[in-house]
């Protein structure tokens, strides 16, 4: 009989495989908005979108924003957003971490470089989006182990974890150096894995809500409908 | 009976049901202790002109062998890459965006004076450093890249010296290998290019650089 597996047990194992791709655990997510004064693009400007990266311990991930970088891209309208790779190549070195400005009104102080801004003004750039924060998980409990041997493997246990997203954005008005205002996004949940001979992830995806949720807000906001 | 049932079951299993499966853990095992043995980084050789204003300098610059073919290999972290075309690549970028001219010269120690010249500029790389995630307890590789810059007169008389060091960081993944490594070279010398442009270019403006003597005693 060894190496026949009942049909019974195939069907448990392709259903929880199935589960496991189609199942994810609850998020939630919480958007606030803090803007004073709304932008109003014109036809012809554009926004960028930067991640802070002057922060030794908190760096936005690329796929946060690259995520972020879709959904702003497939709002309504027709306002350009230009990625951050290109926006920092156009006028490198000048929002390397080194360089960066930190405050809006220092932008001022730097588009008075006559080079810097005939840079600025031909990419069109009216609005600069800093983007900060990151996803972690934290509060790991459980226990699972496995083992693997020329005749087969496993594992067995049950794992679970907190998945915490905190991001902020930061709208400055390069045409003003003033910042409009901050949007967040908190998004968490928990995440479970529990193995009989197969590890079934259910995770909680709150880096993918919190990219929803800010980008919703962000184009809304951008787009003059918030 | 046995075989239909057998027979029946391999339609959803691979030949060897479950024991196959135990192969592909153990394969699969085996790929992510391997991913973590090091190896060569791909280091990106493409870096933006700068944008800044030239100064009204010729400069020569002169890449010492060292400097230019430097390669990092540590037999320990089973890391092997190489920095220095890289590192001319983006020096010659910068140089040639702040100065109205530059030329590629000899060894000022070893060669003939060059009077059209206002200065020569010998770009030295003293350290390259890194930390891993795990040494650092963070998710990020941090790379650091010490250079000076000695700075000759046209008559190939040593006026200067200015240190400064490149920073950069890089998020590690734990399937990543070692690509984030090169990310984070890559925005060193990146760094090492905005130090250039704002703090050298300073210094050049206004000859606040430190003198041999001062340089001698520091590396002592």
């Amino acid at each position: 009989m060894s190496g026949v597996i009942p049909n019974r047990s195939i069907r448990a194992v392709s259903g929880m495989l199935v589960s496991a791709v189609l199942a994810s655990a609850c998020v939630t997510t919480r958007v606030e908005q803090f803007v004073l004064d709304a932008p109003l693009i014109s036809a012809g400007e554009a926004v960028v979108l930067l991640s802070n990266r002057q922060d030794a311990v908190v760096e936005t991930e690329d796929s946060f924003l690259d995520c972020l970088y879709g959904r702003l891209n497939g709002m309504k309208g027709s306002v350009q957003i230009i990625s951050e790779d290109q926006f920092r190549d156009e006028l490198f070195p000048w929002f390397e971490s080194r360089l960066a400005p930190t405050r809006a009104e220092s932008v001022g102080i730097l588009l008075e470089q006559p080079h810097i801004k005939t840079k600025a003004d031909a990419l069109g750039v009216r609005y600069l989006v800093w983007v900060h924060g990151e996803s972690d998980a934290t509060n790991k409990q459980g226990s699972m182990s496995c083992s693997f041997s020329p005749a087969g493997g496993g594992c067995f246990g049950m794992l679970s974890w907190d998945n915490n997203s905190n991001y902020e954005a930061t709208i400055w008005d390069l045409k003003d150096s003033k910042s409009l205002g901050i949007i967040s996004s908190q998004s968490t949940g928990t995440s479970v894995m529990p193995a009989l001979i197969i590890p079934i992830p259910i995770i909680a995806r709150t880096k993918g809500a919190s990219c929803r949720g800010l980008g919703d807000q962000l184009a809304a906001v951008l787009s003059g409908e918030s | 009976m046995k075989s239909s049932l057998h027979h029946r079951t391999s339609s959803y299993w691979p030949r060897g049901g479950i024991v196959w499966y135990g192969k592909l853990f153990l394969l699969a095992g085996l790929i992510l202790v391997l991913s973590g043995c090091g190896g060569t980084v791909a280091i990106k050789d493409y870096f933006p002109d700068p944008v800044v204003a030239p100064l009204p300098y010729r400069v020569g610059v002169y890449y010492s062998p060292e400097f230019s073919s430097y390669g990092y290999h540590s037999d320990e972290e089973k890391v092997n890459f190489e920095l220095g075309s890289k590192q001319v690549r983006l020096f010659d970028k910068v140089f040639n965006a702040m100065f109205i001219s530059r030329l590629a010269v000899s060894d000022p120690d070893t060669s003939q004076p060059q009077p059209q010249l206002d200065m020569i500029l010998v770009p030295v790389l003293d350290e390259y450093a890194f930390l891993s995630p795990a040494e650092t307890a963070t998710n990020f590789y941090t790379v650091s890249i010490k250079y000076h810059i000695r700075v000759y007169s046209a008559e190939n008389q040593i006026i200067g010296y200015w240190p400064f060091v490149a920073y950069g960081k890089n998020r590690g993944g734990s399937m990543s290998g070692l690509e984030p490594l090169g990310d984070a070279t890559v925005t060193a010398l990146r760094d090492a290019a905005a130090a250039l442009v704002t703090q050298f270019r300073r210094a050049v403006e206004t000859e606040d650089w430190r003198l041999p003597g001062e340089a001698e005693q520091e590396s002592s």
